[in-house]
């Protein structure tokens, strides 16, 4: 018996390791919710960093691979932070999933952070693809705008009509330039075909799922550069037994985007001037999920005299992923001239 | 947090001692990539025992009912103590192999290893061992080998699991895994 205790105590001891990449990690709880975020990097920073992630379904931590991830951590704090009803944020929600209430999440997290680490400390949040919708949503639904120094898009769905609409347009004109190129002819046809038979005005749910489909399936088409983003930099054993349990993220984030999937699909603000925060707009000239026009659009109506457009001439919808110097530049250019 | 783990380990030790459970110590593999350590103990309130065919290859087949107490730990995530009960058929061949079915419905407590916050009145509000209730149906289905050449008295436990943990966000979390580690019989 003693032999066997002092095993497991030994294996005990090993297993409480905390991995050196964590630099400080917490559950924010809020409304029901209990929201793991990891904060890494540079810690003596004045600038906090909230990372809106996409999906709905994805995880904090999805954003924390790559070369990116790893140069912003050099110079900044970087809060991952799983949205409730994803990633392993657990709780009883005990009612319906509204944006609003994910919005709410973000304002008090942005908030906490401050009173947690300071509140010298200069807070952003950065949206990507989902987290372009929520951060927008925050800007114009909750008083975020009040605790936060800058607002990052990268890539954010903001507008699902207008999106849709857009894509319809890209995939028309590139799909026929390439088909006339030559290159990947019987796949640039189907999707051809397919966009052929969506009614641009009148996108189903469905119809927007296949065009999201098929706008992944474009980018590899077109072989847009990998810069070194993804999980294949940390390892993919890291990726399977990190901190996030994968599993668990990927149902409870698909419970989540279908509660969430109608709401989406309507939010068309027309608003976006009542946003007044310093704003950094970031977009791959090819992205088919999220077109540039959503990127123009924010630019061109935000209300702050510090909005920057930068369109990544060789990334699609993920240029943290294609072009990550140049991304990590932009952020880096923006969080310390405000 | 180590010390207290270990802590609560010795008492799950002493508890085996005083109820004569059987104690296991596991490697689990919740959702089978997210691993952690397992140290449970079963003990068993009523069995009901039949032996057939002959000596040389008799089966023995058993059912039962018995408690269960546990705590899994997932290093950087939670510490989860549960507590439940389980009915069970068991087939034994005559070298000692066993495979057996459990299900019946346990109760639990994660608690978070990581410290938890609020925002509240303007500042940043702890609340320390922050975690969550849980119920659980349970299915479990079990191998065990004999393992002499550590005790007469242990086993090698793999174990192959479902549960379905609630409330969890708006439902419910499947969970599912396996285990695998030894077995420490009473008898």
């Amino acid at each position: 018996m003693k032999t066997f205790f002092y095993i497991s105590s030994l294996l005990l001891l090993f297993a409480c390791n905390k991995s050196t990449s964590t630099e400080d990690y917490f559950i924010f709880k809020n409304n029901g919710a209990n929201m793991p975020v990891y904060v890494e990097g540079n810690l003596q920073s004045d600038a906090y960093i909230i990372v809106i992630h996409g999906g709905p379904g994805g995880n904090g931590m999805e954003y924390n691979y790559g070369k990116s991830a790893e140069l912003l951590e050099k110079e900044f704090a970087m809060c991952y932070w799983d949205q409730r009803g994803q990633g392993n944020s657990s709780g009883n929600l005990n009612g319906t999933l509204k944006i609003q209430t994910l919005a709410d999440d973000l304002n008090v997290l942005a908030q906490l952070i401050k009173a947690k680490y300071g509140n010298s400390k200069k807070v952003f949040i950065l949206g990507h693809s989902w987290g372009g919708t929520l951060g927008t949503y925050a800007l114009l639904n909750t008083s975020i705008q009040d605790h936060i120094n800058g607002w990052i898009e990268v890539d954010g769905a903001h507008d699902l009509p207008m999106l849709n609409k857009s894509a319809v347009s890209m995939f028309l004109k590139y799909s026929q330039q390439e088909i006339d190129l030559g290159n990947n002819v019987d796949r640039w046809q189907e999707i051809l075909t397919f966009i052929n038979s969506v009614d641009s005005n009148n996108v189903s749910n469905d119809e927007s799922g296949q065009i999201n489909s098929y706008a992944f399936q474009a980018e590899e088409l077109l072989g847009l550069p990998r810069g070194g983003q993804g999980v294949d930099d940390k390892g993919a054993f890291n990726y399977l037994f990190g901190t996030t349990n994968q599993v668990t993220s990927g149902i409870q984030g698909t419970i989540t985007n279908v509660q969430l999937n109608n709401e989406i699909e309507a939010f068309s603000p027309d608003n976006l001037s009542d946003i007044h925060v310093p704003s950094l707009i970031l977009w791959g000239k090819y992205d088919f999920v999220v077109p540039a026009r959503l990127g123009y659009t924010a630019a061109s109506q935000i209300n702050h005299p510090d909005v920057e457009l930068v369109i990544f001439e060789q990334s699609g919808h993920s240029p943290m992923d294609n072009e990550p110097e140049l991304y990590v530049q932009k952020v880096v250019d923006f969080v310390n001239r405000n | 947090m180590r010390i207290t783990t270990i802590l609560i380990m010795m008492g799950y030790l002493l508890k085996a001692q005083l109820f004569s459970g059987d104690v296991s110590y596991l490697y689990s593999g919740e959702q089978l990539f997210h691993p952690g350590l397992k140290v449970a103990v079963d003990h068993e309130l009523f069995s009901k025992t039949k032996i057939k065919g002959k000596k040389e290859k008799e089966i023995t087949k058993s059912k039962g009912y018995y408690l269960f107490a546990g705590t899994y730990f997932h290093a950087q995530n939670h510490n989860h103590l549960f507590l439940g009960s389980n009915y069970y058929f068991k087939r034994t061949n005559h070298k000692g192999r066993a495979r057996a079915w459990h299900f019946g419905l346990g109760a639990g407590r994660a608690t978070f290893l990581q410290p938890t916050y609020s925002f509240e009145n303007g500042q940043a509000k702890k609340h320390p061992l922050a975690g969550r209730w849980t119920l659980f149906p349970n299915f479990e289905y079990q191998l065990n080998y004999p393992a002499h050449f550590i005790s007469e008295k242990s086993s090698i436990k793999v174990s192959f699991w479902n549960q379905y943990q609630f409330p969890y966000n708006n439902r419910g979390l499947w969970v599912f895994g396996f285990d695998l580690g030894l077995t420490l019989h009473k008898d």
